[in-house]
């Protein structure tokens, strides 16, 4: 008990919660393993069908956390770009940085609290856009297209095995 | 257009306030609930009935999975972070009193060990609110006073208002985590179960036939009674 509450109250454990990218990953890693292993356990499909949908899941939650992976540290990296489009941020210097390093120094220049606040709002509302359009739009497109080509490797193996043992 | 620009401030100012997890995942659940069944739905090697399950699936998980975020989350961080707090500085009360840095009869042990949950809730949110949604009674004032007096001789415990927004940020990525391994998958499992009894229902369901009119059967008829029932002119001739 004392170990939980001393977790829930971490401010480490707060500041780690407060990013999006952890905060995406981490559920994304929990559902690669709760939806598929639930989907195989529905009674009311058939074992086909059962197949198809927890493959797709399985698939679509790993290769996803890996797009994500791959292309959100960059993405974030350049935010910083778009924070002109920001009518919030107009009087704020930090929109004409240049270079992340030019960005990062403007910004410890930065003195007003609710700037800050609302510079690093408008950082993490991008980088929750970019994640729902890599999760939502590209990998379901991608996952779509490799789910049958694995199904049926899956499935040759498996016959060649039950052959293999037979003969 | 200004309103616009007023919604979008909202956000921006939340999000850099308070990044709670329970955003940034119902916001991709809302996301998903549209582009995922879509991509299912342009799948076209699948059979018809893999496809239309893989959809069914998807489309209830992601709205569960909404609900969930938005619902959920919000009742289990409302209820739980005050009593965690709570917990918190029971602990550390014990804590100081192993070290022979309190008196178990002291004051401050008991104001430690009997925090008032409400005034603590209160106290770190008031900050968030319009100057007239504030609630913060006078007794509730005095209590998180002396609250912050002890925070402030013993530096190792966190102060009220850090405490709970630390907690609460916590306990909402943790009902994320819970609801997104088991919660959502077994309630979507539950909801699937019932529409296929539901459909299961409406196939068994025996056709209803148009009711055809009852077949007389005849009786044999003996000579005599149709000799009997013969009329001329509306009279029985012969039947009298």
């Amino acid at each position: 008990m004392s170990l939980i509450v001393n977790f829930l109250t971490s401010p480490q454990a707060a500041e780690f919660v407060q990013n999006s990218t952890c905060q995406v990953l981490s559920e994304g890693c929990l559902k690669a393993v709760g939806r598929p292993t639930f989907t195989l356990l529905d009674k009311t499909a058939t074992k086909e069908e059962r197949k198809y949908s927890a493959t797709k899941e399985l698939l679509y939650q790993s290769f996803s956390m890996a797009a994500f992976f791959a292309l959100i540290f960059p993405i974030k990296r350049n935010t910083y770009k778009l924070l002109k489009f920001f009518p919030q941020l107009k009087d704020c210097d930090v929109i004409n940085a240049r270079t992340a390093k030019e960005y990062q120094e403007k910004l410890k220049q930065v003195t007003d609290k609710n700037m800050l606040t609302k510079i690093k709002g408008a950082n993490e509302l991008m980088s929750i856009i970019a994640s729902g359009v890599i999760l939502a739009v590209i990998t379901p497109q991608i996952v779509t297209r490799l789910v049958h080509p694995i199904m049926n490797k899956i499935n040759g193996a498996q016959e060649k095995n039950k052959l293999d043992k037979k003969a | 257009m200004k309103n616009f620009n007023d919604i979008v401030d909202k956000i921006i100012t939340r999000l850099g306030t308070s990044n709670d997890s329970e955003i940034c995942t119902a916001i991709l659940a809302a996301f998903k609930l549209v582009f995922i069944p879509f991509a299912t739905m342009s799948d076209k090697k699948s059979t018809k009935d893999q496809k239309q399950y893989a959809l069914t699936r998807d489309f209830l998980t992601e709205g569960v999975a909404l609900a969930g975020y938005i619902g959920i989350t919000r009742v289990v961080k409302n209820s739980l972070t005050a009593p965690i707090c709570a917990k918190y500085y029971k602990e550390k009360a014990k804590d100081l009193i192993k070290q022979n840095k309190l008196d178990i009869n002291s004051a401050d042990y008991k104001l430690l060990t009997n925090i008032d949950k409400v005034a603590l809730k209160n106290h770190a949110m008031n900050e968030f609110l319009e100057e007239s949604a504030k609630k913060y009674t006078k007794n509730q004032e005095q209590h998180i006073k002396a609250l912050e007096d002890i925070v402030k001789r013993f530096p190792l415990i966190q102060n009220p208002k850090d405490l709970y927004l630390n907690t609460k940020k916590t306990i909402s990525h943790a009902s994320v985590c819970v609801l997104a391994l088991t919660l959502i998958p077994f309630i979507t499992n539950k909801l699937i179960y019932v529409l296929s009894k539901i459909k299961s229902q409406d196939e068994n369901k025996p056709e209803i036939k148009p009711s055809l009119p009852k077949q007389t059967t005849l009786k044999p008829y003996s000579m005599q009674q149709y000799i009997n029932n013969i009329k001329v002119g509306g009279l029985n001739v012969f039947n009298r």
